[in-house]
């Protein structure tokens, strides 16, 4: 609602500043047109009024010397006379056009009124000329003279007129200019106000905007540096682990005060830093998108192994683009689950006491045995037969001892580091962990492993060795508990690659996930399994430790059972994510 | 004393390492001994009429389980059927006793091949006085 009404605002305010900017161009047009327009109209005019008085006055200054030169001749006729006559009768019939068609004669108001009057004596003068032409070696009498005189005299009477009336109109374009002289023109000087008025208020207005907005910017500048004092003071007073830092250079730029208290109290150049970012900056998954997880254990000069998991932002701090670490310092929860993990492990290692039992009793009675046919042998001093004994006795030992190591191996403490390790040994040698279990339940193991022996996941070996195991005797189980119902005992264990990623199933075919139960399967506490069975965490673990090599693993229910598929990124692949991601 | 034409065993265990041994040393010990590394194969054996006086069979066979050998075993005719039936078993939280397998011994892995072969041989001489 508040950004449609600024939207409104601003093009109102754009289309005010743009009428005014009109409206004051046009006037200053307008006023400099109408000026220079009403000056110029006011010098024609005056310049033309007098203009046409002078030519009233030549006019009645030709008629004048015609009339003078008709008296003169009509007193002594003469060809001389008679030229200077007919001259001046020229001239005035010249004269007396020009009062009316010229642009001077027109402006006199009263002259079209005498225009008639002209033309007759134009007319008087033509008759006379042409009785000249007709005779032109004949000297015009007096009386002819005499009479053109009477009949020209009257016009003296009308250019006298007109003169008059020149004068007069010349009289008020004075008394006219001078009063224009003394006030200025009321429309030019209105549109100047006008002009100037919008100019001013034009200013008026974009100063005022101006101070609106230097106004509103001085208040969001002080609001943003409220608001970065604050997101500092946040930040600092934040229980979790903030660090920016400039990822061209791996340069620390901030870090709160947890930050400096879990990782290092020295200067953000010191080489405990980078060695910090250089860990979190290995450990990076995910992409800018979706958002970059990071996930990684940094052991501190002091020995203590911290756990860190979080993610990284790309922010603007400081006026540059720099990275910044948000990190749950997840120390205890890793040392629990690690517990919990090693407990799991314990507890199928008790689950198992009586297949190992039977494993390691199998080369011991050998031994036994071996030892007693090798006391017989010495006693008959058949000694060349006992090398082969003590042979046998030899490699009987060396399995159990692998079978003990195996154990040892299984039962060690636990640890997130992760390592390449080759998937298909390790696949192999969680198979022969439960083999014996299996056996002695009688479910038949079907093996399918189209894996390079050479192919390798990242990840902790024996961690993922668990979770294979979890799933096989979770099979087993359910085998054991749907056997009246008709279940086959059979599970199948396949692999294979897909690309960069490798599958790894485990499928039996015990009735399956009850439907209900299927959605939140990985879910802690969540089991199929009678109390006294299951614990609820197996499978919720087998998913950490899965999602922690970077894959997933997903269950369904498929031929008759239940179908538990392991994504992982192939360790080359997992390399290049984590390269992408930095 | 059992004459050593009587003293016969059908020895039966997948571990083939364990049933030369056991076979030399109750060889050597007087028994005439057929190994076999297979239930099936000492299934065959017997309904082919071997009649061993004794059957010595591990518990768990690769093929089949060893209580059902000595169940078939205790379903011949009684002129092939074995007198003696010993049951090894290296499971050490199995709850199967002799009586509940039918067996006449039952013993745990590793067993004391001195003690195994003379209780044998006295219970066999007992069932050949009966």
């Amino acid at each position: 609602m508040t950004l449609k009404l600024d939207s409104i605002r601003r093009r109102w305010a754009l289309f005010v500043t743009v009428a005014l900017v009109a409206t004051t161009a046009c006037l200053y047009a307008a006023t400099t047109f109408l000026y220079l327009d009403h000056a110029r109209q006011r010098e024609m005019l005056a310049v033309g009024i007098r203009t046409s008085g002078w030519v009233a006055y030549q006019a009645q200054i030709e008629l004048i010397k015609t009339l003078a030169a008709l008296r003169i001749d009509a007193v002594d006729p003469s060809t001389v006379g008679q030229e200077d006559v007919l001259l001046r009768i020229e001239i005035l019939r010249s004269r007396l056009p020009i009062l009316y068609e010229s642009e001077e004669g027109k402006l006199l108001n009263e002259l079209p009124a005498h225009v008639p009057t002209i033309k007759g004596y134009e007319a008087i003068i033509d008759v006379f000329l042409a009785e000249v032409e007709a005779q032109p070696e004949a000297i015009i009498p007096a009386s002819r003279l005499n009479k053109l005189h009477d009949e020209l005299q009257p016009l003296t009477r009308t250019l006298q007129k007109i003169l008059q009336t020149s004068v007069a109109y010349n009289e008020s374009i004075y008394k006219r200019e001078q009063e224009l002289a003394k006030s200025p023109a009321f429309v030019p000087l209105a549109l100047m106000f006008f002009s100037v008025t919008s100019l001013v208020v034009f200013v008026l207005l974009q100063a005022m905007r101006d101070r609106h907005r230097l106004i509103a910017v001085e208040r969001a500048q002080a609001e943003a540096a409220h608001m970065q004092e604050n997101l500092r003071a946040l930040i600092r007073a934040m229980p979790a682990v903030v660090i920016v830092f400039d990822s061209l250079n791996n340069v620390v730029s901030f870090a709160n005060p947890l930050a400096q208290t879990l990782i290092d109290t020295a200067p953000p150049t010191s080489k405990e830093w980078r060695r910090f970012l250089k860990a979190a900056q290995d450990s990076l998954t995910g992409d800018e998108a979706g958002g970059v997880v990071v996930s990684f254990s940094f052991q501190r000069s002091n020995g203590k192994i911290l756990a860190l998991r979080g993610r990284r932002q790309r922010v603007m701090w400081e006026g540059r683009q720099q990275s910044m670490l948000a990190l749950a310092d997840t120390t205890q929860v890793r040392d629990a689950e690690l517990q919990i993990m090693q407990a799991a492990k314990l507890a199928t290692l008790g689950e198992m006491a009586s297949a190992i039992a039977h494993e390691i009793n199998q080369p011991l009675t050998v031994i036994r045995m071996a030892a007693a046919n090798a006391q017989r042998l010495l006693a008959n001093g058949d000694t060349a037969s006992l090398e082969a004994k003590l042979d046998r006795i030899n490699s009987q030992i060396e399995r159990a001892r692998r079978i003990t190591d195996q154990v040892r191996r299984y039962g060690r403490s636990t640890t997130l580091h992760a390592e390449p390790f080759f998937l298909r040994r390790a696949i192999d040698l969680a198979i022969s962990f439960v083999a014996e279990q299996y056996s002695m339940s009688g479910i038949r193991l079907l093996i399918e492993l189209d894996l390079p022996v050479e192919l390798q996941v990242s990840g902790e070996q024996t961690l993922f060795e668990q979770v294979i195991v979890n799933l096989l005797i979770n099979a087993r189980d359910a085998f054991e508990e749907n056997r009246a119902k008709g279940a086959h005992p059979v599970v199948q264990v396949r692999a294979r690659v897909e690309g960069e990623q490798v599958a790894v199933s485990v499928q039996d075919q015990a009735g399956g996930i009850c439907h209900d139960v299927l959605g939140t399967l990985f879910e802690p506490f969540t089991t199929t399994k009678s109390e006294s069975q299951g614990t609820g965490l197996g499978l919720s673990l087998s998913r950490k430790i899965i999602r922690g090599m970077k894959g997933e693993i997903v269950a369904s229910n498929a031929g008759g059972g239940a179908l538990f598929l392991i994504s992982l990124p192939t360790h080359r692949r997992e390399a290049e994510l984590r390269e992408a991601a930095q | 004393m059992i004459s050593a034409a009587r003293k016969t065993l059908l020895l039966c265990d997948d571990e083939k390492d364990l049933a030369e041994e056991l076979g030399e040393y109750f060889s050597e010990t007087g028994w005439r001994v057929n190994i076999c590394n297979s239930g099936r194969e000492a299934e065959r054996l017997l309904f082919e009429g071997l009649a061993p006086e004794c059957l010595l069979t591990d518990l768990r066979l690769g093929d089949m389980d060893g209580s059902r050998l000595v169940a078939m075993a205790h379903a011949l005719p009684a002129l092939i059927r074995p007198r003696l039936m010993v049951v090894m078993t290296g499971n050490i939280l199995g709850s199967a006793t002799k009586h509940t397998l039918g067996v006449d011994i039952l013993r745990l892995k590793p067993v004391e091949p001195v003690m195994l072969a003379q209780e044998m041989e006295d219970m066999l001489l007992s069932r050949m006085t009966d």
